[in-house]
C-alpha cells in the first residue's frame, strides 16, 4: 500500500499551468483565426519570406491545430502583399493588422525587442469583442535565431502564435509556452499548452462528433463554427446524429444475428 | 428529456449486468510532451471511476453503455481539471475469458479556473500573467476500441479502452486510454 502511495505521489509530481496573455486576459470571440503573412523580405533571417508561410503552416498544424480538445483552427492565409513590416514597431504593425486576424512579420531593425536574445515576440490587441494580434521574428544580424533548424524556428512561431491567439507563458520548461527555447528539443505540446488552447476555444456543443468528421471546425464537411454561431443549430445536429448512429448499429448488430 | 432518452434506449435492451469500474486515464496519450527532451506521456494516475450496465443485443454482441467520471491528480493550485465520460460501447465476446469493445464515447472537459495571477519569467525579466478564472467545458467525442479480460469468477475483469481523438485526419489524431477494473453483478 506504501509502495502504491509513494508511487501516485510520484507519478502526480508533474504540476501543469497555464497563464493568460497580460494584455488581453483572453483568447479572441471565434474558433477559426485567419493568419497572414507581411510581404516584407525575411532573407537575413535565413529563410524567403515564402518558406516563412511554410514554417508558419507547419508549427501551426504540428502544434495548434493538433489538438483535438480544443476548437482553435489557425487558418494560415499566405503573404498579403500590401503589408511591410521591416520599419515597424510592434504598435504600428498592429495598427496595419485587421480585425479578427493574426498577422506575422520579420523584422532586422530589432527596435522594438527587449533585447538583442530575443528571438520574437507578439503582441495581442483587444477592443470589446474584437482581437488581433502581430507576431515579429527578429531577424537582426545578432538575432539568436540566426543559423537555427527550421524546426526551432517552427517552435518559435508556435511559441509566439500562442501569445497572439490569447496565452501567456508556463512556468514548466518542456512547454511549448515556456518564456525560453533553449536548451531543449520543443517536439510536442506540454498538457498545459493543451489545457490552455482548451480554455481559451474549448468545443462549446454538446455531443460534438468533430471526430465523425460530421461537424466541426476541421471536418471537410464543416460550416461556420464561430464559438458565436448557430450553436443551437450544431448542439441539435450532433445530438441527432449521436443517436441515429447509435440506433442504426444497434439495428444492424440485431440484423446480423 | 436528454437523460430519458438514453434510459429509454438503454432498457429497450435485455439487462444482463451491472458494472462499476474504477482505474487510472490517461489523456493524449503518446502526444502531450513531460520533459526537455522531447518524451511523451506514457502514463499517469488520474483516478477513474465508472458504473455501467451490460445490455444483451444479440448472439455474442452486448452493449455497453457507461457514465465515468475522472479527477487529474496533477492540479495546480490555480486550476481544477476533471473529466466526465458517457461511453456507448458494444462488446463482442470472442472466448469465455475475453471480449472484444468498440463504440464511441461523449467527453465533458472541464477546467475550474480559479483566478489570480502568476509571476513568470519574460525576456530577462518577469512579468505577472493572469491565471484562468472561469470555468469552462469541452466536449468532444472519441471512438473506442479495446478489449477486457476476465479472471477468477468472471464477476471481475480489466479492461483497456483506446479512445481516438481527431481521427478523422490521420496525421493529427491523438489518444487518450482507460485502465480499468470492472466488477460485474449479475
Amino acid at each position: 500500500m506504501k509502495k502504491i502511495i509513494i508511487l501516485s505521489i510520484l507519478l502526480a509530481s508533474n504540476v501543469y499551468a497555464f497563464s493568460l496573455n497580460p494584455n488581453t486576459g483572453k483568447g479572441f470571440d471565434r474558433d477559426e483565426i485567419d493568419v497572414y503573412v507581411g510581404a516584407n523580405d525575411c532573407s537575413a533571417g535565413g529563410f524567403t519570406t515564402n518558406k516563412y508561410v511554410d514554417m508558419i503552416k507547419n508549427a501551426v498544424e504540428d502544434y495548434w491545430n493538433a489538438t483535438p480538445t480544443s476548437a482553435l483552427y489557425l487558418n494560415v492565409k499566405g503573404i498579403d502583399s500590401s503589408i511591410d513590416l521591416s520599419s515597424d514597431t510592434h504598435e504600428t504593425g498592429l495598427a496595419k493588422t485587421t480585425n479578427n486576424t493574426i498577422l506575422a512579420g520579420c523584422n532586422d531593425s530589432a527596435q522594438d525587442f527587449d533585447n538583442g536574445s530575443t528571438l520574437g515576440s507578439a503582441v495581442m490587441s483587444c477592443s470589446g469583442d474584437t482581437c488581433k494580434a502581430i507576431l515579429i521574428l527578429n531577424i537582426h544580424s545578432s538575432s539568436p535565431l540566426i543559423g537555427k533548424s527550421q524546426s526551432y524556428i517552427e517552435a518559435v512561431i508556435a511559441h509566439e502564435l500562442g501569445h497572439a491567439f490569447g496565452l501567456g507563458h508556463s512556468k514548466y520548461e518542456f512547454s511549448l509556452m515556456y518564456y525560453s527555447a533553449g536548451g531543449k528539443y520543443q517536439k510536442w505540446l506540454g498538457q498545459d499548452d493543451i489545457d490552455g488552447v482548451t480554455y481559451l476555444y474549448p468545443h462549446d456543443s454538446e455531443f460534438d462528433l468533430a471526430g465523425l468528421s460530421l461537424i466541426g471546425n476541421c471536418g471537410s464537411l464543416s460550416f461556420n463554427a464561430h464559438k458565436t454561431n448557430k450553436k443551437s443549430f450544431k448542439f441539435f445536429i450532433n445530438w441527432f446524429l449521436g443517436f441515429s448512429l447509435l440506433s442504426a448499429l444497434a439495428f444492424i448488430i440485431r440484423k446480423v444475428y | 428529456m436528454k437523460s430519458l432518452i438514453i434510459v429509454m434506449i438503454f432498457f429497450s435492451f435485455n439487462v444482463h449486468a451491472a458494472m462499476v469500474s474504477a482505474g487510472s486515464y490517461v489523456p493524449y496519450f503518446s502526444r502531450a510532451q513531460i520533459n526537455t527532451s522531447g518524451k511523451t506521456k506514457v502514463f499517469e494516475i488520474n483516478p477513474y471511476i465508472g458504473y455501467g450496465g451490460q445490455f444483451h443485443l444479440a448472439g455474442n454482441t452486448h452493449f455497453l453503455p457507461e457514465l465515468g467520471y475522472a479527477y487529474f491528480l496533477n492540479n495546480p493550485e490555480n486550476l481544477r481539471r476533471e473529466q466526465i465520460f458517457l461511453h456507448y460501447n458494444f462488446s463482442y465476446i470472442i472466448s469465455d475469458m475475453f471480449l472484444l469493445r468498440y463504440g464511441i464515447t461523449n467527453n465533458w472537459y472541464r477546467l475550474v479556473g480559479k483566478g489570480g495571477s502568476e509571476n513568470l519569467r519574460n525576456g530577462s525579466g518577469s512579468l505577472s500573467f493572469p491565471s484562468p478564472n472561469k470555468t469552462v467545458t469541452s466536449y468532444y467525442t472519441t471512438l473506442n476500441i479495446g478489449g477486457e479480460g476476465f479472471f477468477g469468477t468472471k464477476q471481475m475483469s480489466v479492461r483497456f479502452d483506446l479512445q481516438v481523438m481527431s481521427f478523422q485526419k490521420l496525421e493529427n489524431k491523438a489518444y487518450n486510454y482507460l485502465l480499468t477494473l470492472n466488477f460485474y453483478r449479475f
